[in-house]
């Protein structure tokens, strides 16, 4: 079982690590995302090949003892804020669209006149 | 208001609205005492059916979204169109043929007066033939309404509103579904406009009992406001 969640997160990792540097390559992502992104994956990576390093992060914070009620605590917040992440992304392209088509649409009002005479301006002499 | 001629654009939000939209276009008022000229603005918000065809049949102007967004964006298409051709007043009307185009004169007249910058045509005054449950799924959408924006209104959801040419201009409205109505009264208290009420005939056909809103919906717009209330406050 544990060699199969090693796996899976090795495989996540390198996907997500990979597409945040082609997003911040193609300046889709900001540089502070991508190293939030690339750092968080490296971390759950770390922790499924070393689970002891759950155990010395909780010592180090004051707590005594983990459970695996503690890593599902965990992994929860974790899926809560990627859950907002995305639902924060979709809202902005939704907002985007919406604009665009809100001027698309608004375009009908203009006078026909003012369009004829920019569609004529473009026309080669 | 100043004393210069008065242009009215009366809004209305159109999705598959095709059986009945020539009618309710057909008999919207050609002249309202106070107005001196009227602008139709149809806003086809991506519908399937044939309710540009039957739009263009009318005097109406047609604004079409080339996609199906909600009837908050376009009400909010109508409102930036009215901005657009400089009309003083916006009226907004379903164009399901629920309310009596003889309120339109009702409501405009507080902002005429410079009473108002917003008008809301109250459905719950004069609720008679209105469902049970949509009255009691309308009044804790008041209170949801009234807890987001410290501002009471005895119909929070209601789609027939003016509009003065200030309160136009200073919105910024960013739902674009039925939460809309609830996010105009909280826009509206943050830009202190000043809001009244008019009560307006409601008129429940069988058609537009099929086209209101059901309960799954009203959840849907509690789930929405809350989410944006969290999403603006982070």
């Amino acid at each position: 079982m544990i060699i199969v969640a090693r796996i899976l997160a090795t495989i996540f990792a390198l996907i997500v690590v990979s597409r945040s540097m082609a997003d911040y390559k193609n300046k889709k992502e900001s540089p502070q995302m991508t190293i939030f992104w690339v750092i968080v994956w490296l971390v759950i990576a770390g922790i499924a090949f070393f689970p002891s390093l759950v155990e010395t992060a909780i010592r180090v914070l004051g707590g005594n003892r983990s459970g695996l009620g503690t890593v599902f605590g965990m992994g929860l917040v974790f899926i809560m804020f990627v859950s907002y992440r995305i639902y924060i992304k979709a809202n902005r392209v939704e907002k985007k669209l919406n604009e665009i088509s809100r001027q698309f649409a608004l375009l009908s009002l203009d006078k026909p006149r003012a369009r004829t005479k920019r569609v004529s301006s473009n026309r080669p002499k | 208001m100043p004393k210069h001629k008065i242009h009215l654009a009366i809004v209305i939000p159109v999705y598959n609205e095709g059986p009945v939209i020539r009618s309710v276009i057909n008999s919207l008022p050609k002249q309202i005492s106070g107005v001196d000229k009227i602008t139709v603005l149809a806003v086809n918000d991506g519908s399937t059916d044939n309710s540009a065809k039957e739009i263009k049949k009318t005097k109406a102007v047609l604004v079409s979204h080339p996609i199906n967004l909600g009837a908050g964006s376009a009400t909010v298409t109508g409102l930036k169109g009215a901005e657009k051709i400089k009309a003083d007043i916006a009226v907004t009307i379903d164009g399901d043929g629920q309310h009596d185009p003889k309120d339109i004169a009702k409501i405009i007249k507080p902002i005429l007066q410079n009473k108002a910058d917003i008008v809301i045509g109250t459905r719950l005054k004069k609720s008679k033939g209105m469902p049970n449950i949509k009255k009691v799924g309308n009044w804790g959408l008041n209170i949801i309404t009234y807890a987001l924006s410290r501002m009471w209104t005895s119909d929070s959801q209601s789609g027939f509103r003016a509009f003065s040419k200030k309160a136009i201009s200073a919105l910024d409205i960013e739902s674009l579904g039925y939460e809309f109505c609830s996010e105009v009264l909280v826009e509206a208290k943050r830009q202190k406009l000043k809001i009244a009420e008019v009560p307006v005939r409601v008129i429940y056909t069988h058609y537009s009992k099929q086209k209101g809103q059901s309960i799954f919906n009203g959840m849907n717009i509690v789930i929405k406001l809350i989410i944006g209330k969290i999403t603006k406050i982070i």
